[in-house]
């Protein structure tokens, strides 16, 4: 489904990724780990458009994306969660939701806009929220500022927008999902992310929570200093020395 | 709407009958000008509060806006609504050209481009002599004639009463509409693109179009404003619509509540509350704004209203 | 034509010397200090009150208001300022806005509207060259002292430690917090420093030219363009900046227009903005996150 080649990304002088090359199949979970600045997030910038990679080409169900905007590869099908903030802190989670699942592009929501209120939200869409918000347990802080809402939260819902978005993202790329999570916040993360991959979708993954990461990936690809150094099941990564050595090397896994 | 709803009859009703009070005095004239700043401070609003763009060039809109329309009626013949029409078309027109490069900027730069604009539009209103008479100002802008009302008869907007009804009319309009935009998918769209620009991006969604849009929405408004005002005047002059004036709709739209509905007709309100009070001492009102801008930034950055409205509840208890 | 220049090298210096307060208050504490130009009208009065109330000499006029300005930069500071550190540029522009609007009219509420001057009989002669140049010393005075503000600027950014540490905050607050750079003196010093340049430019102003208690919105619009030209954060920046735009002025006002002298300047702004957003030195803002 995703195939990046020969990646290559330098800032200033400072060669961020070197040569990655990666590819996940569809409906499979592919965790990309590694030491803090290995080159994980700048990776993910290149994939989703926020970057341009000098070298390397990444296609997106077979079509090319290198280099296009950010909007044009989400409306595409590529979804994604970010490290820090990826939910709208002013607005409540309704709201957030419904931006998830309306139209984009200005003109069809303009017209939409023109016509009668009760074309805004379409029984359909409105549909799909409510199961969301029902299967995520959001449904009773629906009408909560988001910002009130405690962190783990704030990260259910972020990946309930891409469970409603529009257009439907079959690829999700979630930059370190679980950070700041407790134990039973990550298993309710996961349980979201393995239902959704019953339903057909594709997960990249960044993440440094190994217990997370070695539970659900199909596949691994260890980045260190930009490069990649392993790529194989959870299995082998765990015994692969080189990786041990990266850990332990930057001082342990963070 | 549904929660809201009382307010707008309230605001209806309240508006209907005033003039009765106030009829062709000075308290007439204060309202008409609430009105139209109204229409200036909501529209910035919706760049600032709704969309998070600054903008301290809605002054330099207003004028123009105002300068064109005065000088269609007044040289071109044009009737008063397609003078409006036009002057409003126009100002949204330039708005567009400065507004594709100016969103190349950000942050900061992008506020000085802003400003930039401002200074030299009114540089331009001061210079240029003979379109719009420069520092003597424009004299003579008339006033539209006036309809016939089938149960009023006929209703001349040469006086007070007359045109505060237009004035009530348009602001009610412009008001409905953008309480209309703010809920609808542009809103929620702008309002996103103010909270996590981000994260709209990477959710399919071209920030660009939407700014451009709103920029050009909002100062279209306020030529249209602008038209308003002078066409009451009967007289346009560069001072108007200087770099002042847009801190001056700024400070309404920070001290009123940005990103609120009715915070920024508040702003209006307290601001020319102040103005009344302070009339005679021009420096004392304006280095009071000045000092309120930094405190309203610091301690009140949500802006009076909504603070003032939780301390009401509290004293008077509202029946749910 | 030599005159022209001249007379834009002259004004030119004036410029950079508000420019550069306005960049090293940027560039350290990311505050656009708008707020400056209320200080450099209130230098003017300072300076002009010491030498007619208090007969002092200009020099040392020049050094009480910049002494006193330094202080006042240093409460603003503190009173606007300080509790936006974590704010966004926006809020403390809006801030800075506020300041300035209440140092100016705060100016004409305590002084009144009347052009005035600073006597400076001491220098009251003329350099001339006949037909080419004539230069009234006080001017050549302007150019001397802002030489001398640039060059005691370099040494203390260079050699001192609160000078280093400034370059240390400027290059990132929060690896200054974790080596233990104290921000708040840090802020201190630096408004103190902004503050006492922009006082100086309006003592010099003053002397040279007039003063009223409004010259300080357009001038520190213009020092915006300045620095946003050079680059915000950048002094050789500010110090080029100031002098081209001195000069380009000038020869604007001689030879295009007087009408729209500011036309051509602001829209040399927008043009460059649009086309290097992060102006000709400057740093490039970050990437929202």
């Amino acid at each position: 489904m995703l195939q990046v080649q020969n990646l290559t990304k330098s800032f200033g002088g400072l060669l961020a990724v070197n040569n990655v090359s990666l590819a996940v199949e569809e409906k499979s979970i592919l965790g990309l780990i590694g030491p803090n600045g290995s080159g994980k997030t700048v990776t993910f910038d290149c994939i989703t458009g926020f970057q341009k990679p000098e070298h390397g080409r990444i296609f997106f169900q077979d079509q090319e994306i290198t280099g296009r905007r950010p909007n044009q590869i989400a409306l595409r099908g590529v979804g994604r969660s970010f490290q820090l903030t990826g939910v709208f802190t002013k607005l409540t989670v309704y709201q957030n939701l419904i931006f998830a699942v309306q139209e984009k592009t200005l003109r069809r929501n303009f017209n939409t806009s023109l016509r009668s209120v009760k074309g805004w939200l379409p029984p359909d869409r409105a549909k799909r929220i409510d199961q969301v918000l029902e299967f995520t347990g959001l449904r009773k802080v629906k009408e909560e500022v988001v910002a009130n809402l405690p962190y783990g939260q704030q990260k259910i819902l972020e990946f309930a927008s891409l469970m409603v978005m529009t257009p439907d993202p079959v690829l999700y790329m979630l930059d370190e999902p679980f950070a700041g999570l407790t134990h039973g916040e990550v298993d309710n993360y996961l349980s979201l992310m393995r239902d959704r991959r019953e339903q057909g979708r594709t997960f990249l993954l960044v993440e440094h929570n190994m217990r997370a990461i070695m539970g659900i990936c199909d596949c691994i690809v260890v980045l260190d200093h930009g490069e990649k150094i392993a790529e194989g099941c959870p299995g082998e990564i765990q015994a692969n020395q080189r990786v041990v050595e990266a850990y332990l090397g930057h001082g342990g896994i963070a | 709407m549904k929660t809201g709803w009382w307010k707008w009859v309230l605001f209806l009703v309240l508006g209907i009958i005033f003039p009765f009070i106030g009829k062709e005095g000075y308290l007439t004239h204060l309202a008409i000008a609430m009105l139209i700043f109204s229409i200036l401070s909501s529209s910035l609003n919706l760049l600032m509060g709704y969309t998070g763009l600054v903008s301290i060039a809605h002054g330099a809109f207003f004028g123009i806006g105002a300068y064109t329309s005065g000088i269609l009626m007044m040289r071109a013949g044009f009737p008063f609504l397609a003078a409006l029409v036009v002057a409003t078309a126009f100002t949204g027109l330039i708005a567009l050209a400065i507004g594709i490069p100016s969103f190349r900027t950000k942050g900061i730069y992008y506020v000085i481009v802003t400003i930039a604009f401002q200074l030299i539009v009114s540089e331009i209103f001061d210079g240029w002599y003979a379109m719009t008479g420069g520092g003597l100002g424009l004299r003579g802008i008339p006033k539209p004639g006036q309809i016939s009302l089938p149960l009023l008869g006929a209703l001349s907007f040469k006086s007070k009463v007359g045109y505060y009804y237009l004035a009530f009319v348009f602001t009610l309009l412009i008001h409905w509409g953008i309480a209309r935009l703010i809920k609808s998918p542009v809103g929620i769209s702008l309002m996103a693109i103010r909270d996590n620009e981000t994260k709209a991006l990477m959710m399919g969604l071209n920030p660009l179009f939407y700014k451009i849009f709103v920029f050009v929405l909002a100062s279209g408004l306020a030529g249209l404003a602008g038209g308003l005002y002078v066409h009451y005047l009967e007289f346009a002059h560069p001072d108007l619509f200087s770099f002042f004036v847009s801190v001056d709709i700024f400070l309404m739209v920070m001290l009123g509540g940005a990103g609120t509905f009715f915070g920024p007709p508040f702003g209006v309100f307290v601001l020319e509350m102040i103005r009344e009070f302070l009339h005679e001492f021009v420096a004392l009102r304006l280095f009071i704004y000045g000092v309120l801008l930094v405190v309203i930034i610091i301690f009140l950055p949500e802006g009076l209203l909504k603070p003032l409205t939780i301390l009401v509840k509290r004293i008077v208890p509202t029946r749910e | 034509m030599v005159q022209i220049l001249v007379n834009g090298l002259v004004n030119g210096a004036i410029l950079a010397l508000i420019a550069i307060s306005l960049t090293i208050i940027f560039s350290i504490l990311r505050v656009p200090h708008f707020g400056l130009g209320g200080i450099f009208v209130w230098g003017a009065f300072v300076a002009y009150f010491a030498v007619t109330l208090w007969k002092f000499n200009f020099l040392l006029a020049m050094l009480v208001s910049a002494a006193s300005m330094a202080v006042l930069g240093v409460l603003i500071e503190k009173a606007a300022f300080k509790r936006l550190r974590t704010a966004t540029e926006d809020a403390m522009f809006v801030s800075a806005v506020g300041v300035l609007i209440a140092l100016e009219n705060g100016a004409l509420l305590l002084w009144g509207d009347k052009t005035r001057s600073i006597p400076v009989p001491q220098l009251d002669f003329v350099f001339s060259i006949p037909g080419v140049l004539r230069l009234p010393a006080m001017r050549v005075v302007i150019f001397v002292v802002a030489g001398l503000a640039i060059i005691g600027l370099h040494f203390y950014v260079k050699k001192t430690r609160m000078g280093k540490a400034m370059r240390a905050v400027a290059q990132g607050r929060v690896a200054a917090r974790l080596l233990g750079i104290p921000i708040d003196r840090v802020a201190s010093y630096t408004f103190a420093l902004g503050s006492a340049m922009a006082a100086v430019a309006g003592a010099l102003v003053g002397a040279a030219f007039t003063f009223t208690f409004d010259m300080g919105s357009l001038n520190i619009v213009k020092a915006f363009v300045v620095v946003v030209l050079g680059g915000l954060g950048s002094v050789a920046g500010a110090i080029i900046g100031g002098f081209l735009l001195g000069v380009v002025d000038s020869f604007t006002l001689t030879y295009i227009t007087s009408e729209y002298k500011h036309l051509v300047s602001f829209s040399l702004l927008i043009l460059v903005l649009v086309l290097r957003p992060s102006g000709l030195f400057g740093q490039k803002l970050g990437r929202p996150q």
